[in-house]
């Protein structure tokens, strides 16, 4: 049957609807499609990563070359004394290669949040501005599975400038590391760099959504990012210096996030003048603000206000 | 899990637009939602029969808080909100109530960026169908709206009826038993208003489905819809089929005359009855009270030697009784039922 102005006909869909677990990845893969069709800010952000990881990879590739003529100078030694200079030259090898890879990391992190900063204000924001979530939520989905399906979004470029590059580096020293000795000895290490690389990407991804979501511009929100990331860092930093406290520093995303990194990988403090589980206290807490921000905020953007 | 029908209150009219046997796809009963102290819907009691059904009201008057209880976003303060026979109770009556309803948002809702048929395919796979129905179906709907080769290009250079019609196609793409329709012609220039329609009137005249269209457009409501609401500050003043509200009265007649108009209207002012006389020349007469028919108007012709081509009814538009009733609001609150 038609209209009498309209020459398509309906086709009845005879399919089943079903309740899929992963809707979430849906409307996350919607969000990085469109992230994707925007090349040349994808060119410009990546491009500085990218080149971090290379050059990363090469000299990691060159540090493990450089002291093979070392394990072939050392042919001629007693058996004994071999063994154990190998095991020395080695665990310095992989000691070097771990401490370029943790400078790969400290370098990323400011990329991450400018990455993430500007995949993510608008993913709220927008939906706000357009009133697109009468769109989702007029369909069979929950607000957690809209909250995850933008953290899903956000947390993929995060991962991209971050858990990706960590990957390769730790790929390449493995693969150049004698008889995958790092991946072997070090495994350890490449699974905390995963896991600190992803909690931070999940953390600044919780973030940057709580406040794309408090408005409906999306450059609001990557200005209300950085103000508060930047301004709480160089105003911490500031007053400890200032008032002769470290405590301070506790003020800062970054200053607790690194005391995290120290304690997770052994490193030096720098003489910083407060615990882990204040600094974890401290992301906890910043964490859950967020959640909230975001229950509430998706709340109102479910029942349309 | 849903929850079953509630009986409906002693004392409960059911709307006599409503054949008998017949379920209705939505039933409100003592609906209630307040904000605060803002009062959106007072105790709004209403059936809404199967086929297109027209929401009228001004700014303000609840559409849309009424549009969010029945897809379950809004959580009534008194009463009940019923669609398709279920209950948005709990989680999931209402996740059950959206795999049924089709929405089409009034704002320009759609993400820029992305194309026609990504966007509905997307939408279509948030609904619940697997990868392949969800792209086949959008190309089906998007075909049914006629969005040609646009569908491959970015939303950026969509007109505005372009648009509306891809909003048309995402809220058929589960191909749901009941579409709530918001505004659908806004903003849309004449020919694409007209488009619009037929989608409309196709949906609910031919393909059956129920179709809740709010509009301001009273010839929009008239032309796709067999019954209309009409809401006013959270309450139905209105609400039956148009047949029957616009039906002729017999009070008001249209007379035309081969000469002497202006002679007849003379002597029927004088006989106490009210006269206009329109712009084809035709009076239009409002019979006084007790007289029952135009015999009498007849004789007074007859008496003045004019001499009477025709004698119609009039039929009310919608635009008329819609006056009608927001008035009669305004004077006397309370629910007139056609």
């Amino acid at each position: 049957m038609k209209a009498t102005t309209h020459t398509e006909v309906y086709r009845r869909f005879d399919g089943e609807l079903r309740q899929r677990p992963l809707r979430s990845v849906t409307l996350a893969w919607s969000g990085i499609r469109i992230g994707f069709k925007k090349k040349l800010p994808m060119l410009l952000l990546f491009i500085i990563p990218g080149i971090f990881t290379i050059v990363t990879g090469f000299m990691v590739q060159l540090k493990f070359e450089a002291e093979s003529g070392a394990l072939t100078n050392m042919a001629g030694m007693e058996p004994s004394a071999q063994t154990i200079a190998m095991g020395a030259l080695l665990s310095n090898q992989l000691g070097q290669v771990e401490s370029l890879i943790f400078q790969l990391l400290t370098n990323m992190q400011f990329f991450v949040v400018l990455i993430m900063g500007w995949y993510g204000s608008g993913l709220i924001a927008e939906d706000r501005k357009l009133r697109a979530n009468l769109l989702y939520f007029a369909r069979p989905i929950s607000r957690f599975t809209y909250i995850t399906g933008k953290l899903l979004t956000v947390m993929f470029w995060g991962s991209a400038a971050v858990v990706v590059p960590v990957t390769i580096v730790c790929s390449v020293a493995s693969l150049a590391s004698p008889e995958w000795s790092f991946l072997t000895e070090r495994w350890g290490t490449i699974l905390k760099l995963e896991l600190y690389a992803l909690l931070w990407v999940f953390f600044h991804g919780i973030l940057v959504l709580a406040i794309s979501s408090l408005t409906d511009r999306r450059n609001r929100a990557l200005g209300g990012l950085f103000i508060l990331y930047f301004l709480t860092l160089a105003g911490s930093n500031a007053m400890a210096e200032l008032m002769s406290g470290q405590g301070w520093r506790l003020l800062s995303i970054p200053n607790n996030f690194q005391r995290v990194f120290d304690s997770l990988f052994d490193q030096s403090s720098n003489g910083v003048g407060w615990n882990l589980e204040a600094s974890l206290w401290i992301l906890g807490l910043v964490t859950y603000a967020c959640a909230a921000i975001l229950s509430r905020q998706t709340r109102k953007l479910e029942v349309g206000a | 899990m849903t929850s079953p029908a509630p009986e409906p209150p002693p004392g409960h009219a059911p709307d006599p637009a409503l054949p008998a046997g017949q379920e209705p796809i939505v039933r409100l009963q003592g609906l209630h939602k307040s904000f605060g102290s803002v009062h959106a819907l007072r105790g709004l009691d209403m059936e809404l029969p199967p086929g297109p059904v027209g929401l009228l009201g001004p700014n303000g008057a609840g559409k849309t808080t009424l549009i969010g209880l029945l897809l379950g976003l809004l959580e009534p303060t008194k009463g009940t909100a019923m669609v398709a026979g279920l209950q948005p109770t709990n989680r999931a009556a209402r996740i059950e109530i959206r795999k049924r309803v089709g929405y089409m948002p009034e704002s320009d809702c759609l993400l820029p960026g992305m194309t026609a048929v990504e966007i509905v395919s997307a939408l279509a796979k948030l609904t619940g169908l697997n990868r392949q129905d969800a792209i086949t179906r959008a190309h089906e709907v998007l075909d049914y709206v006629e969005l040609d080769e646009a569908r491959y290009r970015a939303l950026d250079g969509y007109s505005t009826g372009m648009k509306q019609r891809l909003k048309l196609a995402q809220a058929l793409v589960h191909d749901p038993e009941f579409l709530l329709l918001d505004e659908p012609t806004n903003g849309l220039d004449p020919a694409g208003r007209r488009h619009m329609l037929s989608l409309v009137e196709d949906l609910g005249r031919n393909q059956k489905k129920n179709v809740l269209l709010c509009s301001h457009l009273l010839p929009d409501v008239e032309r796709t819809c067999d019954n209309v609401v009409v809401l006013v500050k959270g309450q139905a003043i209105l609400q039956g089929s148009i047949a029957t509200l616009t039906a002729a009265e017999s009070q008001r007649l249209r007379v035309e005359v081969e000469e002497g108009a202006a002679l007849l209207q003379t002597a029927l002012e004088s006989a106490a009855y009210a006269t206009t006389l329109s712009e084809d020349g035709a009076l239009m007469v409002t019979l006084p009270a007790g007289v029952e028919d135009a015999d009498a108007l007849c004789g007074l012709a007859a008496k003045e030697g004019v001499h009477i081509s025709s004698i119609d009814p009039v039929r009310s538009t919608l635009e008329e009784v819609f006056l009608k009733a927001v008035d009669e609001s305004e004077k006397k609150p309370g629910a007139t039922t056609a």
